[in-house]
């Protein structure tokens, strides 16, 4: 393990001679099919192939199966030899402020929250920042795919959904504009989040009267964006309600969040009554565990963001945030996780992973950050899983990628382009191993 | 005697007179005799004697005799008290802001407020503003006395007669240090006569009230005033006259003499108030929260009296299962057991005085008072709490609390029983006053009556009490309906419904009986008469017996997953198990490790432990106890950010023992925690060592012999604050440098005055103890430790350069995220580091974190540890010693090192802690897969040799806890149900 490491190292300082933090070059487009051979391959389907083999081409999926199933001529194929590796398709990191936030702490770098409570029309996608050193971070403990979503109010704006290396934005871009987002208001009663990581939250969320004013905000432009919806073509173009039309017609998803059990309810029925086609709950914990009937008679995946966090309630099982997961999907709810802070993002993996001595099985585990994050995010026909046909998005780990004591990411593929898991932390570790080295 | 008391009567005969004053008359004067004597009485004379048929001769506002058959002199009011009982009237001896009015907010405004602000934006003051010689924080308000604006409120005072109340003790709600109180009486009149005894006592709080300073902040800083101003007052004492004046020392010396009053806000801050007392020689009287029984154990060994309020809460709202679901446990307990309070008080021996403070309505004293009998208090104990205690506990009782010849006339004239649910309070005489709650002049009807109207002849039954009867009018044995009944002292009306008539009867008493003339709605007139015939027959609704409500039982600690009974140390074999000793044996297969006492006896194969507990461990791996270098759990404090220095701060003095994250950090195989004070400050204050002891006070979660550790910080938290010095990281290093400047300075003065024989002190001025720089004098003489938070290289280096300069090392670089930089510099001085595996980005200031950074530092030979600072990672710190194989390839037996013997050693704990060693302290976790992956779960978790910690037991804690909040919810449930009348009641 030391000794790839070493060559991983040599390999990528060629490329690097100057040591000062940059981002990574972008990876060209896949030019020659690729066959990774030997490895256990984990499709994301909950199926595990031992001494598989995949391979791609033009950036799709051709062949997933035993080696010696494979039946391609192997010389027309760059073939990498991953005996005794993982295989995995890329992570799916959803509900993220990934790309619009460089510094958390620096205001002038946070691009997350517009000015007034409703704002459907502001696109995430346009202030991703394809060239943020978080990104590449983030990218090399195998994640690939984010979904970008603005946050912090009642309706923050339009979430895209983009793969981690790109040139700008508009090469970045997966699925566009397919997701809406929404913050129900809090009722000043409903329970606090003690201690944990806290989910964006609307502002204005301060007491009974506050809750009142904030719902009638959003019956009143659902209403009106409804029946706007129906106007072929509008003598007044409204940004906003433009911005809305799809949630009538199943085209946009609405992701909403909720803190306690009953915003919850209130939320989904809302969104349900005003003609709202497709719903995610996001930010989901034990209030959403606590209306789990609810939301399996309403068919509403729900997206996990704490498993790292607290419990709510200090009268709560104190490891619920761990075992959620597994009882979600006992339940038959489709199931994702994400990662609360976007910087983070690199534990996702271990987020899955922690919920496996806990009633995931590791397959299972992989799916709530793979599989089932694409179906949420409506992207499963084209990733989430090593199928063929799938685009070729694809992470080569030395060891288990669910254990942080194992997950070495050795190669990333995301659309069959071999992409550069080099990022600023191992840029900072090489160049002051350098300082160290001369020092001897 | 007999003969005596004549003897003593006549001599009274030439000065008996109303109480004098010396208010000039204007127009006709108007004094009167009033002598009452009271005939017949059942009085408590004091809690626990009572005598029958006494008599009583008031005048002047005191008992001037009392006994059987009293002769009275003339001109004496008899009242004839039979059936009747007496008491000594209740005395409250927290009566907070009684007839003060002026509660204006900038009247006492500290001008020294603003020099301390200008002295902290570091603007050069040429001068002290001028001001009066007091105290320079405006927290303390010593030098108030409360007689200095009491002015007699009679709404207040009503409330409290209504009560039973005939004396109170004053003070002004302000302050750390709050003044002098005085003993006032609940009459009504002017101030002079109302005074019954000044400064009763002196008056102390943790909140600072309406100071203008912006120290102390939180609590420990608060406790760190209140002992530096007993230090202040030492030194102070010894000044020649003429070198420095204090109004304020000057008031609380004096003070100190009297009865000492410290209201604190729950029942663990009795232990830290007892703490500072026991520190100068004081025994605070407390005035707690209500919620004492939580702590009763170690409040009794605190050997506090107490006061306290019977501030039950209001049930919870649980009528929504989604609402009663954000209720805590504690809350749901409380409510079910606040009732019981007094109970377990008296029950542990603990002193204690009834107070009506803290009620929501003045009016559910009585109501609250009597709960608490039913839940167990003795009557007698409840009486001694509202009368002999209070006037012991200030001194009072050769005036008020009992009923003697000379003492003050206040006493309260009742129905019987006054803690019987039927009892009326008839009389409350105050210095000799009587204030009517009933008129008892008023003729009592009460008895069986034939009623004749007209021709017909009804049966009229006048029972209950006596103001409020209850009516019950039957003709030919059945009832009459709408009937009512109303008494304005000599005339009655009576109304009812009859035959589709409606009467209405209009009357007044004649001796027993009543007569007069009605009319019918019909406008006919009639002739009536009611005759007595005898007493009333009681009315059917009978008193249930009384039963003590059952509740559920104490738990240890008050929380939720407390114990009922605390876990025990075993001795325990482990079996079979993967062993990391963390010494040099490295992981030993197969392995036993026997634990005995507490501490880690053998570990070896094949051992042997008759009578030992055995865990097969077979497949699993046993570890020792994870140490966090950083958390900021189970404390009431974080940060005292009223200063940029604040070393004088202790979190020793604010552990919070209940913290549900000590249980949970348990659940992550988190034995101990040093418990730091935050980055707010450039010198912030003094650390703890815990054991997570779940269930054990906050003294005993102290590591014993613990070395000091003292919170610097530096960067962007501590020159956040635009409004204070040091806003630069050059700001930080000066502020710092100075304070330790001075605490050599310091350390030199006292270390001279120290040399000086005794003679030759004598009219020399010793130097001032100061709190502040006695922590850094532990630093500069090696007791107590550099602990700083640092992200930057830059930063990271001054300090390094800071504490080398004074000859010292930097114990641990907090947090260094940029540590990687200047790995080889740390490793040279010696310094050690205390960082986050991964954390990084939040700020600027952590921007070029990485998560390589433990591996550079140990690569170069630090002495490395990483911590949590959170109490979510907090209990997943092997997973983050995990990342460093990952991030840097650390061996897996060094990567657990960085989160069990690393932080051992950097605590200075290693020869105690942090290995599996003979004769080591049994911290230890067994897991239930190797111990750095994500799938491996603490299964069992102890802390000197015992588990506190115990899947099974954890899921059957939560068991009993849903089972106990269930029980209690819906008792809640049924409460409701059956008074449906308060269900409508809003707030309830």
């Amino acid at each position: 393990m030391k000794k790839i490491y070493t060559t991983i190292i040599i390999a990528l300082s060629l490329f690097y001679i100057n040591t000062t933090a940059q981002v990574p070059v972008v990876a060209p487009a896949q030019k020659k099919p690729v066959l990774l051979s030997g490895a256990t391959i984990h499709t994301g389907t909950g199926t595990v192939i031992e001494n598989g083999a995949v391979a791609f081409s033009g950036g799709k999926i051709t062949f997933v199966g035993k080696v010696s199933d494979f039946t391609g001529d192997r010389t027309s194929y760059e073939v990498i030899d991953l005996s005794g590796k993982q295989v995995y398709p890329g992570l799916i990191f959803p509900n993220t402020n990934l790309g619009l936030v460089e510094i958390s702490g620096v205001d002038v770098t946070v691009d997350t929250r517009e000015t007034g409570d409703l704002n459907p029309n502001v696109r995430s996608i346009v202030a991703y920042n394809t060239d943020s050193h978080v990104i590449p971070v983030v990218r090399s403990n195998g994640i690939l795919i984010a979904q970008i979503v603005p946050s912090g109010t009642l309706l923050p704006g339009t979430a895209s959904v983009v793969q981690l290396d790109a040139w700008n934005w508009e090469d970045a871009i997966y699925e566009a504009d397919n997701g809406l987002i929404m913050g129900w208001p809090r009722r000043s009663s409903a329970m606090a989040r003690g201690g944990a990581s806290t989910y964006p939250q609307p502002s204005a969320s301060a007491g009974e009267s506050a809750y009142d004013r904030n719902v009638e905000q959003l019956e009143k432009i659902f209403t009106d964006a409804a029946a706007y919806s129906q106007i072929r073509k509008p003598e007044d173009r409204n940004l906003r309600l433009e911005a809305m039309k799809g949630l009538f017609d199943g085209s946009k998803t609405l992701y909403l969040n909720a803190s306690d059990p009953k915003g919850i309810i209130a939320a989904i029925s809302f969104a349900k009554r005003h003609g709202v086609k497709k719903i995610v709950l996001t930010g989901a914990d034990e209030s959403a565990w606590a209306v789990k009937d609810f939301l399996k008679e309403n068919n509403i995946p729900v997206i996990l963001s704490h498993v790292h966090a607290l419990p709510r309630q200090e009268f709560s099982d104190i490891r619920l945030p761990f075992k959620l997961a597994a009882m979600f999907m006992k339940e038959g709810i489709l199931t994702g996780l994400t990662y609360a802070t976007p910087s983070y993002g690199y534990n996702l993996p271990f987020a899955a992973g922690q919920t496996v001595p806990y009633g995931l099985s590791k397959e299972e585990a992989l799916q709530t950050v793979t599989l089932n994050n694409a179906r949420i995010l409506g992207i499963d026909d084209v990733t989430g899983s090593i199928e063929t046909g799938k685009d070729a998005n694809i992470v080569v780990s030395t060891g288990d990628i669910l254990d942080m004591m194992t997950n070495n990411i050795e190669y990333a593929f995301i659309a069959g382009r071999n992409i550069s898991l080099d990022n600023k932390h191992k840029q900072l570790y090489r160049r002051f191993q350098s300082k160290y080295e001369n020092m001897k | 005697m007999r003969n005596f008391l004549i003897f003593i009567l006549l001599s009274f005969s030439l000065t008996i007179a109303a109480q004098d004053d010396n208010i000039p008359v204007t127009g006709v004067s108007d004094r009167r005799p009033e002598l009452y004597g009271l005939t017949n009485a059942r009085v408590y004379v004091d809690h626990r004697t009572v005598t029958e048929n006494t008599d009583l001769l008031i005048s002047e506002g005191r008992i001037q005799a009392m006994g059987i058959d009293l002769v009275f002199p003339d001109g004496t009011i008899v009242i004839d008290l039979s059936g009747k009982t007496v008491y000594p009237s209740f005395i409250d001896i927290y009566a907070a802001d009684y007839g003060i009015r002026t509660q204006s907010s900038d009247a006492g405004a500290n001008p020294y407020a603003s020099l301390m602000a200008s002295r902290q934006t570091g603007w050069q003051q040429s001068a002290p503003e001028p001001r009066i010689a007091d105290y320079w924080n405006d927290g303390i308000n010593a030098s108030f006395n409360v007689l200095d604006e009491f002015i007699p409120d009679t709404k207040s005072a009503g409330e409290f007669r209504q009560n039973g109340f005939g004396a109170v003790l004053t003070f002004k709600v302000d302050g750390l240090v709050r003044g002098t109180s005085a003993i006032v009486s609940t009459g009504d009149g002017i101030a002079n006569k109302i005074v019954i005894k000044d400064r009763a006592s002196a008056n102390y709080s943790f909140r600072r009230g309406r100071s203008q300073d912006a120290y102390p902040t939180a609590q420990f800083g608060i406790i760190a005033l209140l002992r530096q101003l007993h230090y202040d007052a030492q030194w102070y004492k010894q000044l020649p006259e003429g070198y420095f004046h204090d109004e304020g020392i000057e008031a609380f010396i004096s003070g100190l003499t009297l009865p000492q009053i410290f209201e604190v806000s729950d029942k663990i801050e009795i232990m830290r108030a007892d703490k500072i007392g026991k520190e100068f020689n004081i025994s605070y009287v407390v005035k707690g929260a209500g919620d004492e029984y939580q702590a009763v154990n170690d409040i009794k060994k605190t050997g506090a009296s107490l006061i306290v309020p019977l501030n039950f809460p209001q049930a919870p709202d649980v009528k929504d299962p989604y609402d009663a679901a954000t209720v805590s446990y504690t809350a749901l307990k409380h409510y079910e057991m606040a009732p019981a309070n007094l109970s377990f008080l008296s029950k542990a021996g603990i002193p204690f005085a009834i107070t009506s403070s803290d009620l929501r309505r003045k009016s559910d004293f009585l109501g609250n008072l009597r709960k608490a009998v039913k839940y167990g208090l003795p009557e007698e104990e409840a009486l001694k709490a509202l009368t002999t205690t209070p006037a012991t506990i200030t001194g009072a009782s050769d005036l008020i609390g009992s009923l003697k010849t000379n003492m003050i006339a206040n006493f309260i004239v009742t129905s019987g029983n006054i803690f019987s649910d039927t009892c009326v309070i008839y009389e409350n005489w105050v210095q000799g006053k009587p204030y009517r709650m009933v008129d008892l002049r008023t003729k009592d009807m009460r008895g069986r009556y034939t009623l004749r109207v007209d021709t017909s002849e009804y049966t009229l039954n006048l029972s209950g009490s006596f103001n409020k009867p209850t009516v019950k009018l039957t003709f030919d044995s059945t009832d009459v309906r709408g009937t009512t009944f109303t008494q304005d002292r000599d005339l009655v009306s009576i109304n009812f419904d009859k035959g589709g008539k409606k009467y209405r009867l209009s009357g007044y008493v004649t001796g027993k009986n009543m007569e007069g003339r009605g009319q019918t709605d019909a406008g006919q007139w009639f002739e009536w008469k009611a005759e007595y015939s005898g007493p009333a027959v009681a009315s059917k609704r009978q008193s249930k017996p009384a039963v003590t409500p059952k509740i559920g039982k104490l738990i240890y600690p008050f929380a939720s997953y407390g114990y009922e009974e605390l876990p025990k140390q075993e001795d325990v074999l482990f079996t079979n198990a993967t062993v990391w000793t963390n010494e040099k044996d490295g992981i030993l297969k197969n392995t036993d490790v026997f634990v005995k006492d507490g501490k880690i006896a053998r570990v070896g194969k094949g051992l042997r432990a008759p009578g030992a507990r055995e865990v097969d461990a077979t497949g699993m791996h046993l570890t020792s106890g994870i140490i966090d270098e950083h958390s900021h759990i189970a404390t009431s404090s974080t940060n005292e950010s009223g200063q940029a220095i604040t070393s004088e701060v202790r979190i020793g003095d604010v552990l919070d023992p209940e913290n549900i994250n000590i249980y949970r950090q348990l659940a992550g195989g988190v034995t101990a925690a040093h418990i730091l004070h935050g980055s707010a400050n450039p010198i912030g204050g003094q650390s703890a060592l815990i054991k997570h002891r779940w269930g054990h006070s906050a003294e005993e979660l102290k590591i014993e012999n613990q070395p000091g550790f003292l919170k610097h910080a530096l960067g962007e938290n501590v020159k956040r604050s635009t409004s204070r010095y040091p806003n630069t990281r050059m700001g930080v290093d000066q502020i710092i440098r100075d304070a330790y400047f001075r605490a050599v300075d310091y350390r030199e003065k006292w270390n001279k005055w120290n040399a000086l024989k005794p003679s030759e002190k004598a009219g020399k001025i010793p130097p001032r103890r100061d709190l502040e720089l006695d922590a850094i004098v532990d630093v500069l003489e090696k007791r107590s430790f550099i602990e700083c938070h640092t992200y930057v290289q830059s930063e990271g280096t001054m300090i390094m350069k800071l504490a080398e300069d004074f000859g010292l090392k930097v114990n641990s670089l907090i947090h260094f995220n940029e540590g990687y930089k200047v790995a080889d510099q740390i490793a040279r001085g010696g310094h050690g580091a205390s960082v986050f595996s991964d954390w990084w980005d939040y700020k600027y200031e952590v921007y070029e974190g990485i998560t390589y950074n433990a591996a550079v530092l140990l690569s170069q030979g630090v002495l490395t540890c990483l911590h949590s600072d959170d109490a979510e990672m907090g209990r997943r710190l092997n997973q983050e010693a995990a990342k460093t194989v990952k991030y840097g390839g650390v061996d897996e037996i060094t990567a657990l090192k960085l989160v069990t013997l690393n932080p051992a050693k950097l605590l200075h704990l290693d020869d105690r802690m942090g290995s599996i060693k003979a004769g080591k302290d049994a911290d230890l976790v067994l897991w239930t897969d190797h111990p750095l992956s994500v799938y491996a779960r603490a299964s069992r978790t102890m802390v000197d040799g015992i588990f506190y910690f115990e899947e099974e037991k954890d899921a059957l804690l939560k068991k009993q806890l849903d089972e106990d909040r269930n029980r209690i919810i819906s008792n809640i449930l049924r409460e409701a149900s059956q008074t449906p009348s308060s269900s409508n009641t809003p707030g309830r």
